[in-house]
């Protein structure tokens, strides 16, 4: 949008207000790093890593983080695409009915759920298992994968529908040949979405997880904080593995920024 | 026209896992948490006592409950104010093309794919008043007056828990990039000719160009707010004294304390779920007035 | 767009194979994944040899789940443990005390795989009990005269927490006292602080000579420490503890009132500055504490390895020299105490399949060696009879006087600490609002009360 509307001047004091603002900005990262230095300096970033935290190692965490992110990211791409590609390409009993239904679930607060869920995953066998975060977080998002893909679909031309059915397809083929291959770029955008939601995720891990480990990371960074004995050296590392955390976020706005922002902006009110 | 049965069973076989899902996760869910609002029991779930309203009347009759819904509404309202003013301008400003604008907005963004309950940690240790870096900063520059008690007055304690919004911009500016790309630069140029000022421009031209933008911010904010839990439990407990308290945090207090009335825990719940699922309504109106069926772009 | 090939196979394939099972799965239609689902990955399953001896068979691994005190202390004894009983591994989890009272009675109502727990006094006895195995009868059978190796008050209150005997306490411990900073208080030049006075001169001379020390760190964001806390000053008068949770008595009555305003006075007089503890959780104002920040540590007596020098290097707290006294009576005609009580509880799940060998760890942490080895970190104070710890510990002569102030405290509590920890937080809550509006002492004493009649807060 850079159409030479604004004088040199401008751009200046722009610049400069930006600047200072941007400044304000960076003071929570310096706080971060620089309290992750206090006590033993970057040995803190050492011992993180090689020794165990209270008995946890931070790398499992981080294992088992990834694993519930892919998880839970397979299940919503799964359920996801094959229900809004039905809500929006074919017809059925009440269609519409159930895609209202499900798009208000998109309101379910977590800490709400959570004495249910605590119930089905203790009745179902999963719970402190990270099949039990993974199923929390698909169900809480898919109403949002569903809003997101019937609209990609909805915007597929229903003549290839026509010229499918013609060639003798089942709504099956169709879907898997035609409709799903078409739909990656939106596929994409809503596995990276949710891949970064589950990382940030807090309460679910803290809730259904209670065996050292199946410990998530942001979970188990968190926990570190009371332990009995916390000594300052224990301070050192904490403070850094605060700082640790915040890598994911780092490398997922250096290499999916973009499918983040389509994904979130997908679910916007268009006119 | 007639849908055949085949037709039918084809369409609910595509939903069936979505189905299946919510049935037994939400549906159930949702049953669960209304009949267990009527009886006095602990998690282990043994020696259920029916109790009727009671589990009700005490969470209307309590306060705190109350407070916390408000300052649901509270912190939801103050987001938007500062997404619709701050990420708006910040939005506008960094796409004129100013040197390290990429820079900068690589700054802005970072922090929204972050995990909230790091940013919430981070700045509950930034924000203490005797140790925390930004009164430590204020000391150094000699700008002692301005070194507060950020998380325990409790005027300040909501301007810290409403600051976290500021620094997740990146967000709303989401939809403002995005939004932009679809004004028509031909609308600006006019103006410009007409001699309006870059802050005319701003205010009266692209502020309400970006309607749409405003339009799904406030919304998503709104709905977001009765999920907020990492925010608060981070950063002030609800404190001082359950100030900052949000409907989460209330709730998830009750639930995790020791022989809970888990009832109790599930008639606030059916409470904070009924006012989120009509919001959720009403933002489905909004959507459907002019994204009728295939209306969609 | 290219470099995305590979996970869009990936997805696609998957995709692909998920809409095969939901189109398969027509039939079973509950739960299409659900033979997937079953595989815990937590399972870290022992082999089931039932209750068998634990011989030179296949080992017994023994899942231990507790709060207090750290894995690193636990660590020597449990392999000392191990040494001495062949055939049973130990595989300990310590959790932060918050989140042990939601999760562990969580996993024992979802039949987690648990041999050993710890179990808080107070209000979580009458919650798990259910889950719990009756110990009277293994106990007598590893241990025949195990009630002559600990007091009798400890096993007595024990029997009082539960419906028969869940669960035998490793020792007891006490709150609030107050740790002290040797040598910030012989920089001062003052004396530690018996009297209310002393106390109050420590917090003045350090506003005078603009020292950066903090007076009085302690978790002023916590409600539950502000009520303990509270609970301390109530008892300098009387045990108006006990009455309230054994006997009904109220607590808008003069009495908590004057413990309040008690409470109040410390922060008026400036000996506790708010500012600084209001948005100190534990772990902070225990930190402000250890990096020699503040004069004073208000904290349990499980706290009280701080007196040791050996944990001091150990763990790099830089302080030569650190004391212990009880909180200093605010009214004159007041008796510095404590509130204490039975803790550090064990119990065997019911469902455990190796409740002999869980009795066994069980006998060495609590009546063994085991017991004496954590006794002597001084991470609590044993209910063991007799129990000395090593005199070499205690290195300097205010460690060795203060160790004699913890035991007489802890023998002569005022009252029960057997907390009602819900309606802690929330008495502490209203506490804090006290400090921070102009709500008076009184006014407090009664919303503390009208609150505890909601009925919200189960006080068996």
């Amino acid at each position: 949008m850079n159409i030479g509307l604004v004088t040199r001047r401008q751009k200046r004091i722009i610049s400069v207000f930006l600047y200072a603002f941007a400044l304000m900005w960076l003071f929570p990262f310096y706080t971060a790093i620089r309290n992750s230095l206090k006590v033993n300096g970057i040995r803190n970033y050492v011992d993180l890593f090689t020794s165990d935290l209270n008995g946890i190692s931070l790398l499992g965490t981080f294992r088992n983080s990834t694993l519930i992110a892919i998880g839970s990211t397979i299940i919503l791409l799964a359920v996801g695409s094959l229900a809004a590609f039905a809500f929006s390409k074919l017809r059925f009993f009440a269609k519409e009915t159930l895609y209202v239904s499900v798009l208000l679930c998109l309101a379910v607060p977590g800490v709400v759920i959570m004495i249910p869920f605590y119930y089905i995953l203790k009745n179902l066998d999963l719970y402190n298992t990270l099949w039990s975060v993974i199923f929390s977080e698909a169900v809480l998002t898919l109403p949002f994968a569903v809003l997101m893909l019937r609209n990609y679909y909805d915007n597929l031309p229903p003549e290839l529908m026509e010229s499918a059915s013609i060639d003798g397809a089942s709504k099956l083929q169709m879907f898997n040949r035609i409709y799903l291959p078409l739909s990656t770029p939106a596929l994409i955008n809503l596995g990276v979405l949710s891949v970064m939601w589950s990382f940030q995720d807090f309460l679910l891990p803290l809730m259904f997880l209670t065996d050292k480990s199946v410990l998530t990371a942001t979970v188990a960074v968190n926990t570190l904080k009371g332990l009995f004995g916390f000594s300052p050296a224990d301070l050192g590392k904490f403070n850094a593995a605060l700082v640790v955390l915040g890598m994911p976020a780092v490398v997922i706005f250096l290499f999916a920024r973009k499918y983040i922002t389509n994904g979130i902006t997908s679910g916007a009110v268009k006119e | 026209m007639r849908i055949k049965a085949r037709e039918h069973a084809t369409g609910y076989l595509f939903v069936a896992p979505l189905l299946v899902l919510f049935a037994v996760f939400l549906l159930y869910g949702f049953y669960f948490i209304v009949h267990a609002s009527f009886f006095n029991e602990t998690l282990s779930f043994r020696d259920a006592k029916y109790v009727g309203w009671d589990n009700y009347r005490m969470a209307i009759e309590d306060s705190r409950f109350l407070h916390s819904i408000v300052n649901n509404l509270a912190f939801a309202a103050a987001a938007i104010v500062i997404s619709v003013s701050i990420g708006c301008v910040v939005s506008v400003v960094l796409s004129i093309g100013i040197k390290g604008s990429k820079f900068l907005g690589a700054l802005f963004f970072i922090p929204s794919f972050m995990p909230l309950a790091l940013i919430a940690m981070v700045f509950s240790i930034m924000l203490e008043y005797r140790f925390g870096t930004l009164n430590g900063l204020f000391h150094g520059i000699g700008l002692d007056f301005m070194a507060q008690r950020w998380l325990s007055d409790p005027k300040l304690a909501y301007m810290s828990v409403i600051s976290i919004s500021v620094f997740l911009i990146g967000l709303p500016m989401m939809y403002y990039n995005a939004d932009m790309t679809t004004i028509d630069s031909s609308i600006l140029e006019a103006a410009v000719i007409d001699g309006a000022g870059l802050g005319r421009m701003m205010w009266n031209i692209l502020f309400p160009l970006l309607k749409n933008a405003h339009k799904t911010i406030i919304l998503s904010t709104l709905l977001g707010s009765f999920r907020e839990f990492e925010r608060v439990f981070l950063l002030t407990q609800g404190g001082p004294a359950g100030t900052t308290e949000n409907t989460s945090v209330y709730i998830y207090s009750f639930a995790r304390s020791a022989g809970a009335n888990i009832g109790f825990v599930c008639a606030t719940s059916a409470i904070v779920l009924l006012i989120a699922l009509s919001i959720s309504v009403v933002q489905l109106l909004a959507f459907r007035t002019k994204a009728g069926k295939g209306g969609r772009r | 767009m290219e470099k995305f090939r590979k996970p869009l196979a990936l997805f696609s394939t998957i995709l692909a194979f998920s809409m095969l099972a939901s189109a398969c799965g027509k039939s079973n239609s509950n739960e299409p994944q659900s033979s997937a689902l079953s595989t815990p990955s937590a399972e870290s399953s022992a082999p089931a040899s039932a209750s068998a001896p634990a011989s030179n068979a296949d080992p017994v691994t023994l899942k231990f789940w507790t709060w207090h005190p750290s894995a690193d202390l636990y660590k020597s004894v449990i392999e000392k443990f191990e040494a001495s009983h062949p055939g049973i591994k130990v595989d300990l989890t310590v959790m932060e005390s918050k989140d042990f009272q939601t999760k562990m009675p969580l996993a024992l109502s979802t039949g987690e795989d648990l041999d050993v727990v710890g179990v808080q006094t107070g209000a979580m006895p009458k919650q798990i009990q259910a889950d719990l195995l009756p110990l009277e009868d293994l106990i007598s059978q590893t241990r025949p005269d195990w009630q002559s190796v600990i007091s009798e008050n400890s096993i007595s209150q024990a029997r009082s927490q539960a419906d028969g005997l869940k669960f035998l306490p490793m020792a007891s411990i006490g709150s609030m006292v107050m740790f002290y900073n040797k040598d910030i208080l012989d920089g001062l030049g003052l004396p530690a602080p018996k009297t209310y006075e002393q106390w109050k001169a420590v917090s003045d001379k350090l506003r005078e000579t603009k020292s950066d020390k903090l007076s009085v760190a302690v978790g002023g964001k916590d409600a539950w420490i502000m009520d303990e806390v509270a609970w301390t000053i109530a008892g300098q008068q009387s045990d108006l503890y006990n009455q309230w949770r054994y006997n009904g008595k109220k607590l808008d009555g003069p009495e908590y009132t004057q413990a309040a305003a008690g409470f109040l006075k410390v922060f008026a007089d400036g000996i506790i500055n708010k500012n600084d503890v209001m948005d100190m959780d534990y772990t902070s104002s225990r930190n402000a504490f250890t990096s020699g920040q503040a004069a004073f540590f208000i904290q349990g007596t499980w706290e009280a390895n701080l007196l040791l020098d050996s944990f001091r290097k150990g763990n790099q707290v830089n302080i030569n020299d650190v004391g212990l006294l009880p909180i200093p009576s605010v009214e004159p005609n007041g008796t510095p105490s404590i509130r204490s009580f039975i803790d550090l509880g064990l119990g065997i799940p019911a469902k455990s399949k190796h409740p002999k060998e869980a009795m066994q760890l069980i006998d060495y942490l609590i009546f063994g060696e085991g017991n004496d080895l954590l006794a002597s970190t001084f991470a609590f104070s044993t209910n063991k009879i007799g129990f000395v710890p090593d005199a070499s510990l205690l290195t300097t002569p205010t460690a060795q006087e203060s160790y004699k102030t913890l035991s007489d405290l802890l023998n002569h509590p005022s009252a029960d600490r057997n907390n009602n920890s819900p309606f802690s937080d929330v008495a502490g809550q209203l506490l804090q609002k006290m400090l921070i509006s102009k709500v008076t002492p009184e006014e407090t004493a009664k919303a503390i009360q009208k609150e505890f009649d909601t009925g919200k807060y189960p006080n068996e």
